[in-house]
């Protein structure tokens, strides 16, 4: 084994990361992955808690991390955050946004309020840590790496009751595309990781929380498990593991793409 | 911290202990992939047309300390690919990975392409993977331990890249996709994953060869139609290649990557 040319290959020593979201599978495997592979990892989130939680896993393995509480929803509190990591770094070269809201409920019972509450954490979020971590690398001069985590349900339904989280999660996809192919010529590489059944990639909203407390099932093809997931289930393992490749050196040529991660759902 | 990194990547990127067979793996993206493979632990059956020079690429890795050996194989005769296949058999005794590299790079004039041209094209490409997926499935299955099979496609399978000379290819690539869909659905109980990784503009010998002695022309030569402005080397397509050979992911099957530079989005 040439472990130089490993860490040649997969390692980001020195890089510096920011991930979004504290709480679900993505980020409370993605970041400590990173960490592991050598990056500082900042991780922004709402809950100051879940937050602090994530970084001290990570520092408690010996990995380099901060926290910095962000409400990613907010302009100014997204701005202040890249505003931080601007002062505080001498450099930017990634960033995961793994923050998500699942709302499962029937299309015709969705409210106004709920589908801008989806939005504003599936698409509307991801926009705005996109914009400031696309001018931060600009500014930086080192090119960076994007990656969007949203889910293999932008792609084909696996749940019923779902159409709003896919229809958002869906947006992102072209918002990668679009801007990976605005920047590529700054060396900034945009791509997408679409998990499927990885069972807590995203939180689920109040509603559907509430909804299944009260006896409610999932439903859909991705539940048929037996005939739908000819892998099984996934993790969140896998789905770092896939966000360092498209980080670290080896995705040096991969801009605009997708990858899936569900475990054959597509092929089944 | 840098031994501790090199430990942790070498448990998700890493091929220690496994056997893998590389079509066409004598030079450029097969000889890339074959001492990339090496590099991170991987025995590597190097099996090329041209078997002396497979044997020169076998030694060049067995110098850095790698198990490699070399085999001729023509993957247009059956024959020829279950020799192959007993050979590794012989050598190793197993088989975990299989990258189809091996492909015709023939180019024609549509109206012009003799019928042979075509079934050339077919004969190696597309019919040569499936002999060689067949091989390996049957292996893999036996063993019992998974597999992961990686095929060469092209972004010509999902995207016009050339005009006029490329039709065969790009339906061959076309077909070797529809096989990855296929075979992963069939064979992802047995937890065997297939994978297609697609190359768009690619600076390796084949790529060369066909440069010179055609007029190439079409939307993946036009001036700024690779965001990234440049073509990639071998060995940026061949560690896509061993992210999708490797325990990384082991949750993703029937997908394709392209590592095209963002052509697809241009």
């Amino acid at each position: 084994m040439n472990t130089p040319l490993l860490t040649n290959t997969f390692g980001i020593e020195g890089r510096v990361a920011l991930v979004t979201d504290s709480g679900g599978l993505a980020s409370i495997d993605v970041a400590p992955l990173l960490a592991a592979a050598g990056a500082t990892v900042i991780v922004a989130d709402r809950d100051p808690e879940a937050v602090r939680a994530l970084v001290a896993k990570i520092t408690s393995a010996g990995g380099r991390a901060a926290a910095i509480p962000t409400d990613v929803e907010s302009e100014s509190s997204v701005k202040a955050l890249f505003a931080q990591v601007e002062r505080e770094y001498e450099r930017f070269d990634i960033l995961v946004n793994c923050a998500g809201v699942n709302a499962n409920q029937p299309f015709v019972d969705t409210t106004l309020e709920q589908f801008d509450q989806v939005n504003s954490v599936n698409l509307r979020s991801t926009f705005l840590a996109m914009r400031e971590g696309v001018r931060l690398m600009l500014a930086k001069g080192n090119g960076g790496r994007i990656v969007n985590i949203t889910t293999m349900g932008a792609l084909h339904p696996v749940l019923k009751d779902n159409a709003i989280y896919c229809a958002t999660r869906s947006a992102v996809t072209m918002l990668t595309r679009s801007v990976a192919s605005d920047y590529a010529k700054d060396r900034i590489l945009v791509n997408l990781v679409m998990p499927g059944a990885v069972v807590g990639k995203t939180r689920f909203h109040e509603s559907t929380l509430a909804a299944m407390q009260q006896g409610r099932k999932l439903k859909g093809p991705g539940v048929d498990t037996e005939r739908r997931q000819p892998l099984g289930m996934g993790t969140g393992q896998d789905i770092a593991s896939a966000v360092l490749y498209l980080v670290g050196p080896a995705g040096g040529y991969i801009t605009g793409q997708a990858i899936i991660l569900d475990g054959g759902f597509l092929c089944s | 911290m840098e031994n501790q990194i090199s430990a942790r990547l070498a448990s998700i990127y890493g091929l220690a202990g496994k056997v893998a067979v590389i079509t066409g793996a004598a030079q450029g993206l097969g000889f890339a992939t074959a001492s990339l493979f090496a590099e991170v632990g991987a025995s590597v059956a190097v099996a090329d047309l041209n078997l002396e020079a497979a044997q020169r690429a076998a030694r060049e890795l067995q110098a850095k300390g790698a198990t490699a050996i070399a085999c001729k194989v023509d993957i247009a005769d059956e024959s020829s690919v279950k020799a192959l296949f007993a050979a590794v058999d012989a050598e190793f005794g197993r088989v975990d990975i299989l990258v189809n590299n091996a492909a015709y790079r023939g180019k024609a004039e549509f109206f012009d392409m003799p019928v042979q041209e075509w079934d050339k094209m077919f004969s190696v490409t597309l019919r040569g993977t499936f002999l060689c997926c067949r091989e390996a499935i049957a292996r893999m299955r036996a063993a019992g331990k998974g597999g992961s099979i990686v095929n060469i496609s092209s972004v010509s399978a999902v995207r016009t890249t050339l005009w006029g000379i490329n039709a065969h290819y790009d339906a061959a690539k076309a077909g070797i996709d529809s096989l990855t869909r296929v075979l992963s659905g069939e064979f992802a109980a047995d937890n065997i994953r297939v994978n297609s990784v697609l190359p768009g503009g690619m600076a390796s010998e084949g790529g060369k060869n066909i440069s010179s002695s055609y007029n190439i022309r079409g939307p993946i030569t036009l001036a700024g139609r690779i965001p990234m402005k440049r073509t990639a080397n071998p060995l940026e397509v061949a560690q896509a290649v061993l992210f999708l050979a490797s325990p990384a992911s082991s949750y993703i099957t029937g997908q394709l990557l392209a590592a095209d530079g963002g052509f697809m989005v241009s």
